[in-house]
């Protein structure tokens, strides 16, 4: 039982940071800092804590709460861990103290207002990962939007506002379709059942109609696809990325990209099985054309940190993929590649954030021989280069080699039975991802390290002691993951494979057709 | 004929605005008008006390009395409180405008709204067509005149004319259809008129004369009250009034007169005209579809907040006739629902911009401008009033908006529901440039000087109710699902 | 029976016609006198319904108390309304239309027989008094609608004296204030100015 009382303390540790925080006194910006930083560090050790205690091999939630909230419409604080979500909540609570130690010098102004905002984006998005009612979900999901607004328009580079407003619109939009969607699963739950409910082991109960599920499922897609982002609705990502603050960006990247795919993980795939059965190859499509696009995009950049923004898109492509193979591995993958680009894109904005710091530019052409003038700088950004271009040994390695062979995987039985070939076409053109990955991550690393050294305003200073624990953290757990990935996968095996069977059982509906 | 005594009791509270309101009358003559605070406290002092006797009086069951001209319900109860509790918020935000500006008429200010809180109160205890369309001249009357109240500026004036001349001209319209209502059924009084309705004998034929004739008498009805509500295309008058009436008048109607405005569609097309919902409900879509789509679209191209919030009032007025438009008790619940967020939300808005106002009416997108570095907490208030009236959640709007898109789904309209949730994300994007103005610029003239304390107090307390209710909306839910 | 259809259609015709001139004539007096013609022949027409007491009321009340009162501060004023109806004038042509349109469909339906609860007015009897009726319902009955009246007058009157008396005009008026006005020495008055300097 007291596991379910740390689980929600680490949910509300931020607000009561963000509330603690005005009361702080007004002049020194020292005091905001270190208490933001040690909420955002008890939080992290109290998930460890969660994390080992977390029994693997066991289906369901864990250290689950429920309470009745707007008992009216069967809408309940519910929250818990799964093996789905548990490794996602790790990932947040692990980049809370690191882009609280990263914002130290890039926020100069309206301190406590930032970190303030900070913790209650950290809060609505562990409450995302943790929600098991729908409704809570979608409060939660909504609940990200105005802080993001406030962090990039306010603390963001000269188009902030284009760039935030963009964002802004382009989530709401998707999100206020997923709400009328949300509005009609809980009717039909309340029809189905008698008893109004939010609750999704309840919804994923249900039994829709085909046509039904199909606009159902255009509605959560939009807003997920959205939040990817993937083609044709990515957009907003390289303004947002550009102009955000770097720890906006890293959260960003980190964290809230990841919110979409697991919108499909959690919803979309088991709550409308026979529709995204349907537009499986379409969404499939569109993953691999992410994947193909986003890299292709990013080899031609100029801007470092578009760069990095571009090959979310294309990493976060992945994800998709592996989810859409409705395979052990490609579920297990898909999450792994979620938590692997969640620490190689925060390690690349943040070190993209430190040399824009030092230089006040991010244009690659200014930039030459870096290893030379600042060494440490140098070996990380090769490490981290090397952990997004998938090099064996890293997490980009595990979560991207698991994508790939679920993809493989899924797509041959179809193939080998002459069924249809299309899974099979696009899992080969996701491989052509790595090798592009590898080319501009590739022209990026030689570019901005190698050659005759320069950049403007003469040599900037290698990395502080504060920004090299930042890294190092960062490179630490990417190289667990891909070293020794196994108590990971083990805890989220279980959970894998329910879900697995959630997706692929036939429902009474498919067998009447 | 017998004669049956009314029960005056049931109808304390209004006995009681009705004394003091004459009282503060007199005691105006013979104070002097700089006197403010015995002006102002004798006001709140009678807010406090028709409180006291709504709650007191509140009968166990629906009463009736005054020869069924009187109705006492929970629903009555409800918007009673409602609009006390907003007019004393809205009183305590005005109170240092007042001050500022000695030459404005500040006794008749306070009895006029007295005044119209009466008419408001007579709106929704109405039983008859009759006592509904006195109340509805009263608040109208007394409303007229605060907007001329500023004779000094000339908007004003203009703002007033126009008011009272398509005022009048709703009034006429209303009256008609009502004059017709009375000639096809022969009584006044509501329950009578719905229990003849609900006889299937009496209820028209389609396609007959009877049934023309009916159609004839909603459409005045629903002409007049469009007017009175603001819906598109009946609207003209929303945005010069909000715009020329000063800014604690524009918070009034823009307010608390909303409830009135509720009550009266819930207590004439519901109660009264319920049976016929099928033909009002084609002519509330179009009201609704206009409202949204000329609202929110409009509301964009607004630099003068008073009037943006004009327009907002017209979309969100299209969001409750949405509602209404659903014709089941859960519409008609998210219609009261989304009525009282919508006048507790443009309370505090206005409520932002009297504390804003010093000798000069801020009242411009302008005004707002870096407002963050000024008044950190005052622009965090707008920040968390803006979202909920764009229904962003956790907060209180977002709950008004997704009771009422229930109501519509339920019913199976989807694509309304859905033209609804496009306007609303544009509509967002209005709100979200009065945050960015206020966080993300740098101001461009000096502080103003703080607000007083209580009006801080009050203004903090309306913004975190918006939070707090939030959080716990099942508190309202269940305060608004008693009455249906 | 013919003699009352002519009787009404004659008052009928003429408090349209008033109306209309009331509406369109630009002198402020002829448009006061053209209302008190429709008040009367309004007033005809409730006689002609049998309620003799309302048509009384109405021709001692507006047409010899409010009306008189009303061109009394028409013509003291002298005030120019005429621009305030360009206006109305300039959209005479499709409001007239919309108007045509809408009362011949209205007249069409509302004039079949079988719409009304009552089409003919009740018939009383010789003895029936009208005024009595009235004053029997409207202190009982009708108590309630009647004292919201009164309060409604009562702010009318309120907002008219707000709105047209300002304390503070009295001071640019021509009214003079004695105390104030004893106190005048001659330097107020006069300046005294050399004109050689210049």
């Amino acid at each position: 039982m007291s596991e379910a009382v740390v689980l929600n303390l680490v949910l509300w540790l931020p607000v009561v940071g963000a509330l603690l925080i005005p009361l702080l006194p007004r002049e020194r910006d020292a005091p905001v800092y270190t208490l933001a930083f040690a909420v955002m560090l008890v939080q992290l050790l109290l998930v460890i804590w969660l994390f080992v205690r977390f029994e693997s091999g066991v289906s369901g939630l864990q250290f689950a709460t429920q309470i009745p909230w707007i008992a009216a419409w069967g809408v309940a604080y519910h929250i818990g861990l799964d093996g789905l979500n548990l490794l996602l909540v790790l990932l947040t609570a692990l980049l809370g103290p690191l882009v609280v130690a990263g914002a130290v010098r890039t926020i100069t102004h309206s301190v406590k207002l930032f970190y303030a905002m900070l913790l209650v984006l950290q809060f609505a998005m562990l409450g995302t990962f943790l929600a098991q009612n729908l409704f809570l979900f979608y409060l939660f999901w909504e609940a990200m939007l105005i802080p993001m607004f406030l962090i990039i328009g306010i603390w963001g580079g000269e188009r902030r506002i284009y760039a935030t407003v963009k964002f802004v619109l382009y989530t709401a939009f998707g999100s206020i379709f997923m709400l009328v969607a949300v509005i009609y699963l809980g009717l039909a739950a309340h029809a189905a059942q008698g008893a109004p409910s939010f609750a999704f082991s309840d919804l994923y109960a249900l039994e829709l109609a085909l046509p039904v599920q199909t606009l159902l499922l255009l509605a959560f897609t939009l807003a997920f696809l959205i939040k990817i982002p993937s083609i044709p609705l990515h957009t907003w990502l390289p303004d947002a990325h550009v102009e955000a603050p770097s720890p906006g960006s890293v959260m960003l990247a980190g964290v809230l990209l990841k919110m979409g795919a697991y919108g499909f993980l959690k919803l979309g795939l088991p709550m409308l099985p026979e529709a995204a059965k349907l537009f499986t190859p379409v969404l499939m499509s569109l993953a691999v054309a992410s994947i193909i696009y986003g890299a292709l995009l990013a080899w031609v950049q100029d801007d470092i940190k578009k760069i990095v923004a571009y090959s979310s898109i294309s990493h976060m492509g992945y994800v998709m993929l592996g989810l859409l193979s409705y395979e052990l591995l490609g579920i297990q993958g898909a999450i792994m590649q979620m938590v692997s680009h969640g620490l190689i894109s925060a390690g690349l904005f943040f070190m993209v954030g430190m040399l824009y710091e030092r230089t006040h530019h991010r244009e690659l052409a200014v930039f030459g021989g870096l290893a030379k003038w600042m060494p440490v700088y140098a070996l990380f950004f090769m490490l981290l280069a090397l952990a997004s271009v998938g090099l064996p040994t890293t997490s980009g390695f595990t979560g991207e080699f698991l994508v790939l062979l679920g993809a493989f995987y899924g797509a041959w039985p179809a193939f080998v039975q002459g069924e249809s070939h299309y899974a099979l076409i696009l899992a080969s053109l996701a491989v052509l991802g790595v090798i592009l990955g590898a080319l501009y991550m590739l022209r990026l690393v030689r570019r901005l390290l190698f050659g005759p050294a320069q950049a403007p305003g003469g040599q900037p200073a290698d990395l502080s002691r504060r920004e090299r624990m930042i890294l190092a953290t960062l490179v630490l757990a990417i190289f667990t993951l891909g070293i020794y990935p196994k108590p990971f996968l083990h805890k989220t095996e279980q959970a894998a494979l329910d879900y697995q069977r959630l997706l692929l059982e036939p429902t009474p509906a498919q067998e009447g057709l | 004929m017998t004669f049956e005594l009314p029960d005056f009791s049931l109808a304390a509270a209004e006995l009681w605005l009705l004394t003091l309101g004459c009282a503060l009358l007199m005691l105006a003559v013979f104070v002097s008008a700089q006197r403010h605070t015995l002006l102002y406290g004798l006001s709140q002092f009678t807010l406090a006390g028709a409180l006291g006797w709504v709650w007191w009086s509140a009968p166990e069951s629906r009463s009736l009395t005054f020869n069924h001209h009187y109705v006492a319900d929970d629903l009555a109860t409800l918007l009673k409180s409602a609009v006390l509790l907003l007019t004393a918020v809205s009183l305590i935000y005005t109170r240092s405008y007042l001050e500022r500006r000695p030459h404005l008429p500040r006794a008749e200010f306070y009895v006029l709204i007295l005044f119209a809180v009466l008419g408001m109160f007579i709106m929704i205890s109405a039983h008859s067509l009759l006592t509904l369309y006195l109340g509805l001249e009263l608040l109208a009357l007394c409303l007229y005149a605060l907007v001329a109240l500023n004779r000094e500026h000339p908007p004003a004036l203009e703002a007033a004319m126009k008011f009272f001349v398509l005022g009048a001209l709703a009034s006429g319209l209303l009256l008609y259809g009502m004059s017709i209502v009375y000639g096809l059924t022969g009584t006044l009084e509501l329950h009578t008129l719905a229990a003849h309705l609900s006889d299937p004998a009496s209820l028209p034929d389609p396609g007959s004369l009877t049934h023309l004739a009916w159609g004839f008498a909603l459409t005045f009805l629903l002409v007049g009250l469009a007017f009175k509500l603001g819906a598109v295309p009946f609207h003209a008058w929303v945005p010069d009034v909000y715009e020329g009436a000063m800014t604690p008048v524009t918070l009034f109607i823009g307010s608390v007169s909303k409830l009135a405005a509720l009550a009266l569609v819930l207590r004439l097309l519901i109660e009264g005209l319920g049976a016929l919902a099928v033909d009002w409900q084609g002519m509330l879509m179009i009201l609704a579809v206009l409202s949204l789509t000329l609202g929110n679209l409009a509301a964009i191209a607004q630099h003068n907040l008073k009037r943006m919030l004009a327009y907002s009032t017209i979309a969100h007025i299209g969001f409750v006739t949405l509602a209404l438009f659903a014709a089941t008790p859960a519409g008609y619940h998210a219609a009261l629902f989304y009525i009282l967020v919508y006048a507790l939300t443009a309370a505090g808005a206005f409520g932002v911009l009297l504390a804003l106002s010093g000798e000069h009416e801020a009242q411009t997108l302008d005004d707002l401008q870096g407002l963050n570095h000024h008044h950190p907490w005052l622009a965090f208030l707008m920040l968390v009033l803006m979202a909920s009236m764009a229904g962003l959640p956790p907060l209180l709007g977002f709950y008004a908006k997704l009771i009422v898109l229930q109501a519509l789904l339920d019913q199976g309209h989807l694509a309304l529901a859905l033209y609804a949730v496009i306007f609303s994300v544009i509509g967002a994007f209005y709100y979200l440039r009065v945050i960015k103005r206020m966080y993300f610029d740098t101001p461009t003239h000096a502080a103003t000087p703080r607000p007083a304390r209580d009006l801080t107090l009050a203004l903090s307390l309306n913004g975190l109710l918006l939070i707090a209710l939030g959080l716990l909306p099942g508190l309202l839910l269940a305060l608004t699902h008693a009455v249906f | 029976m013919t003699l009352e259809l002519a009787v009404f259609y004659g008052f009928a015709a003429v408090l349209v016609l008033a109306s209309l001139l009331m509406i369109t004539v630009r002198n402020p007096v002829h448009a006061a006198l053209s209302l008190v013609a429709a008040f009367f022949a309004a007033a005809v027409l409730w006689v002609l319904l049998e309620a003799e007491f309302l048509g009384i009321v109405l021709v001692l009340v507006y047409v010899g108390a409010v009306m008189v009162l009303f061109l009394f501060v028409v013509m003291t004023l002298d005030l120019n309304v005429s621009q305030l109806r360009e206006g109305f004038v300039r959209y005479l042509p499709i409001g007239g239309l919309v108007a045509l349109v809408m009362g011949a469909g209205m007249i069409w339906v509302l004039t079949r027989e079988t719409v009304f609860e009552r089409t003919t007015p009740l018939r009383a009897g010789a003895d029936y008094n009208n005024t009595l009726a009235i004053g029997q319902v409207l202190y009982t009955e009708y108590v309630y609608p009647f004292e919201i009246a009164a309060v409604i007058l009562l702010v009318a009157v309120i907002a008219a004296i707000t709105l047209t008396l300002d304390p503070r005009r009295r001071r640019t008026s021509k009214s003079i204030d004695p105390a104030e006005a004893v106190k005048v020495r001659a330097k107020d008055r006069i300046k005294m100015v050399d004109l050689r300097q210049k």
